[in-house]
């Protein structure tokens, strides 16, 4: 595979091994953090990164990795890294066993115990890697250990014996293999309790030992064996759980409660999604405690600017690995339409000097638009001496309302005859062109910058047209992040819903379209306001099909938590808290991508597109064709 | 009770089996006027004849369907899914029963079940009648073009088959997801699948049927998830050939197994998901899923358009469990696959 492909295969981490996931991973603050000693909840959505950055505190991960500031973050991680994969489909498998002919008791045994077969061969692989390199590519020895052939064999005799594990061959590999055969053995195990019936079950179980080790005790004491063969003893251990969702909720239950009960042997890094109901675990008075127990690492960011640090990071290794030199988002991909840039500014040192671009945009609209001529007016601006405001209030005033500017200057048309404005057809495609659009776009979400960088830059004639001087021509960005929009919207569509009580169902993908049509009407359909609402408050009186539904899209990554001052990251409830959606679907429904007012979610639910342009209340604009459609 | 799997034998369907003489015809009473076109135009001849009606979604042709079964020697049942299993089930003992001597030939009309359906009637044919050996005819009626619904149905079900088989078992949870997909023609419904399991690898199969309209629709439908799968991961298959199709599946899902952890998406012709049934009942590790709004699908009246295809299985006792160490290559070859 070429450096390129390695670099843009990196954007699912779920598959690649430590060392492939060291080879383009790009440090940031959250990994700093989560490097540190202590107990940590790593929350994100789908594709956040919170895979790729538990897999980089893996031995092999940090023995490998190439970055130029590898060894600072190294030097920071002082315990073994056990990195403990899941996905969905393990999920429904634990789910399934028994084939749902299991009394519930039976099927949760045999899952836990399978999960717990997992975790100890996880922790069996991260002993063989401390002996033996998992990579031809190390670059770096980290906590690597010997171990005379005679010593593995009996500490391995020692832990299978701890884990119940017969006729395995003495080495740390072996072990590993046989905690693999006893995974194909559950199945079996449950297939023939379904088949032999409930009569005689309890007996049966009860005196097969391993379904009864506890993931923690088991893993505990195969360490202290472990450290104490290697001369290491009290050394620390770091279990990193993926997903942690999808793990069975006694194994849940009991990780974070060691958040604050502590074996101080081990540091828990646990990956979860924004909204979860592990929040009840956290929810008691005697329940560990954020910031006390332990460090809450968000990866999702509020305000578009705090995206922009790590998309820079990740941008170097773009244009190295495409071989683009030392080019710059701005050589790239140009000028975003709502920012304004150092090179705007004429010898009076602002934007909005006549003739700048920012000056056009003001008059355009003035000329096409009665509502923001009446608001100018009333607020005394002539947008032909902008200059004039400078330096003031009113100068704060109008660098805060340009990104509505322009997204009405572009969306909106003169009608002569009727002296008001309609909206054009046209599409959005140029309008989120632009280096600062392009990356508030993708969120910060490594999968979704990855994903559109491979695709706006990896054609040959992209390559030719950027070398010769030329941009990426905005409408061919704007296309791409319209097919990024819509990948996203059909993996929306996709997440099930649970038909209520009621038959009432709430689709993500429903919800969202009505949340983006609104925040398109009132910035671009309704008159002239300097902030129209972007964001949204949830109800108390939300019904529980709407915050299902809420849940479900905060984790999918399609809406995202704005956090209150109180710095609470882990939600309880989804109500009385604000959100705004995902930028990655503003080409897509035509909204700006500022957080603007907030307006409480009812209030968009009643008030759809089509509600609102049948409404009492006089729309401004008369809707020529359906742009938006 | 669930009982031990069955060996399978899988092969061509003879041009003849038209003029078989079946213990039991399993058809179904669905809302298209494809669900009696092999019934109708074949006259097939059987012992017992049942035809099976849904719940939900009596509309379009269903109110016609069931008349003309009733009306023609079938008896009719109208169950929820909840109850297929126990209506198959007994219908199945009953003609066993009747024969009286260990073997059991069926004819099973897949044009209209449902994909939950049909993975009931495998898993049944997989882990029931434990005395019985199953000679199976599958038979699929493929559809006049129709395009394909703009309608928006919510999805309710997005994994295994069903809730009780086909999630399949992974003894190395940690390696990734290999998603084995037939597309079908609903814009990007694939697409949203493949993205919800996180694939980390992703193989193609596209239709080809002797109506060329369905082309034009699948390259639309699936253009967006067509652009990031590797060409050498984008496979067509013929509709009229199932029994190849069957093969490569079986094929590809071996080598992919060895590894990466396959989950195998059936979305297009129902053949496709009965292959895909078939191949998990080989290789019982891997998850067949399926991504479904139930009975909120769109109701589309599809009319035959005359081609029917079809498959034979063989699903006979077996005191061992089917494993893939089982299947050997070379009886592939021959057509077959065994336990």
């Amino acid at each position: 595979m070429t450096e390129r492909g390695q670099f843009f295969s990196s954007f699912n981490a779920r598959a690649l091994n430590p060392d492939q996931v060291a080879a383009t991973f790009v440090p940031s603050e959250q990994f700093a953090r989560l490097c540190q000693r202590r107990h940590t909840i790593v929350l994100g959505p789908r594709g956040s990164g919170k895979t790729t950055l538990l897999k980089m505190l893996q031995q092999p991960a940090l023995e490998c990795w190439t970055h130029s500031d590898a060894n600072r973050y190294v030097d920071m991680v002082d315990f073994t890294g056990v990195f403990i994969a899941t996905d969905i489909s393990w999920g429904e498998q634990l789910a399934s066993l028994g084939y749902g002919q299991l009394d519930s008791e039976t099927q949760q045994l045999l899952a836990t115990a399978s999960f717990t077969t997992h975790v100890l061969r996880s922790v069996s692989i991260a002993m063989r890697n401390r002996v033996r390199p998992a990579s031809d590519l190390v670059r770096r020895e980290f906590r690597r250990t010997k171990l005379a052939e005679e010593r593995e064999s009996s500490l391995v005799k020692q832990i299978a014996s701890l884990w119940y594990l017969e006729g395995i061959v003495p080495t740390l590999p072996g072990l590993q293999h046989g905690l693999t055969r006893r995974l194909g053995f559950l199945r079996e195990l449950a297939s023939k309790e379904v088949f032999l019936g409930d009569s005689g079950r309890g007996e049966r179980l009860a005196e097969i030992p391993f379904l009864h080790l506890h993931f923690l005790q088991s893993s505990s004491s195969a360490i202290e064996a472990f450290d104490y063969a290697i001369g290491q003893d009290g050394a620390k251990w770091g279990l990193l759980f993926d997903e942690l969702e999808i793990a069975p909720k006694s194994i849940q239950a009991s990780l974070m409660s060691s958040l604050r009960s502590v074996d101080d042997r081990f540091l828990f890094k646990l990956a979860l999604n924004p909204f979860t109901d592990n929040s009840r675990f956290l929810a008691k008075p005697t329940s560990p405690a954020p910031d006390q127990d332990f460090e809450q690492i968000a990866l999702w960011y509020a305000e578009k600017r705090d995206a922009l640090e790590f998309c820079d990071g990740l941008w170097g290794e773009v244009t190295q690995s495409l071989g683009l030199g030392e080019l710059s988002p701005l050589q790239v991909f140009g000028k975003s339409q709502f920012d304004s840039y150092p090179d705007d500014r004429d010898g009076s040192g602002t934007a909005y000097g006549p003739g700048s671009r920012w000056s056009r945009k003001f008059i355009s609209l003035t000329d096409k638009d009665p509502s923001f001529r009446q608001y100018l007016a009333g607020r005394g601006i002539n947008p032909r001496r902008l200059l004039e405001h400078s330096g003031t209030e009113r100068a704060a005033e109008i660098r805060k309302i340009a990104p509505i500017v322009a997204i009405r200057d572009f969306f909106l048309r003169k009608d002569e005859d009727k002296q008001t404005a309609s909206l054009r057809s046209r599409k959005a495609l140029a309008l989120y062109a632009g280096a600062e659009s392009v990356f508030a776009i993708t969120e910060g979400n490594p999968r979704w910058f990855l994903g559109l960088m491979r695709s706006m830059l990896g054609s040959l004639d992209v390559k030719a047209s950027l070398a010769s001087g030329r941009i990426v021509p905005p409408a061919r960005q704007g296309e791409e992040m319209l097919k990024s929009a819509q990948r996203f919207s059909a993996t929306l569509r996709t997440i099930p819903v649970e038909r209520s009580n009621a038959g009432t169902t709430l689709g993500v993908l429903s919800l969202v379209r009505k949340i983006g049509a609104y925040f398109n009407d009132q910035a671009v359909r309704q008159p002239f306001r300097p902030e129209p609402p972007g964001s949204f408050t949830v109800d108390a009186n939300s019904s529980e099909a709407l915050i299902s539904a809420l849940g479900q899209a905060l984790n999918a990554g399609a809406i995202v938590y704005v956090p209150d001052d109180d710095g609470q990251l882990i939600l309880a409830s989804l109500r009385g808290k604000r959100f705004r959606l995902s930028y990655l679907l503003a080409p897509l429904y035509e909204f700006p991508i500022r957080l603007g007012a907030s307006i409480s979610l009812g209030t968009i639910i009643q008030r759809t597109r089509s509600e609102v342009s049948h409404s009492g209340q006089e729309s401004l604009f008369e809707e020529t064709d359906d742009a938006n459609a | 009770m669930m009982q031990t799997p069955k060996s399978l034998i899988v092969a061509e369907l003879s041009r003849t089996w038209k003029r078989t003489r079946y213990d039991l015809f399993l058809a179904a009473i669905g809302y298209e006027e494809r669900s009696r076109y092999i019934a109708e135009a074949i006259d097939v001849t059987a012992e017992s004849k049942h035809a099976i009606g849904f719940y939900e979604q009596r509309e379009q042709a269903y109110e016609d369907n069931l008349h003309w079964f009733g009306s023609n020697g079938y008896e009719t049942h109208i169950v929820d899914d909840a109850s297929f299993r126990s209506k198959v089930s007994e219908a199945m003992d009953s003609a066993a029963t009747q024969r009286g001597d260990g073997t059991l030939t069926v004819l099973v009309d897949i044009s209209s079940l449902s994909r939950f359906r049909l993975a009931t009637i495998i898993d049944l044919l997989q882990g029931g009648l434990p005395q019985i050996s199953l000679t199976v005819h599958f038979v699929y009626s493929l559809a006049e073009y129709n395009p394909p619904s703009n309608a928006n149905a919510q999805n309710s079900h997005v994994g295994p088959m069903l809730r009780s088989n086909f999630a399949g078992w992974w003894v190395e949870p940690d390696r990734g997801i290999t998603a084995i997909v037939g597309l079908g023609y609903e814009p990007d419904k694939a697409l949203g699948a493949v993205e919800h399991l996180q694939a980390a690898d992703i193989w193609t199969f596209t239709p080809r049927s002797k109506i060329s309209e369905y082309s034009r629709a699948l390259e639309i439908a699936n253009e967006s998830l067509l652009s990031t799968v590797e060409r050498a991961h984008q496979l067509k298959y013929n509709v009229h050939e199932p029994f190849s199709l069957f093969v490569t599946l079986e094929s590809l899902v071996y080598g992919v197994m060895q590894r990466q952890n396959p989950v195998l998406l059936p979305f297009g012709p129902k053949l496709f998901a009965l292959c895909c049934l078939l191949v998990a009942c080989v290789h019982r590790d891997i998850a067949v899923w399926r991504v479904s709004a139930q009975e909120q699908e769109p109701a589309i009246n599809r009319k035959a358009s005359g081609y029917v295809y079809g498959l034979v299985t063989i699903f006979s006792p077996n005191d061992m469990l089917v494993t893939p160490a089982t299947v050997h290559p070379e009886s592939l070859q021959s057509g077959t696959v065994a336990s």
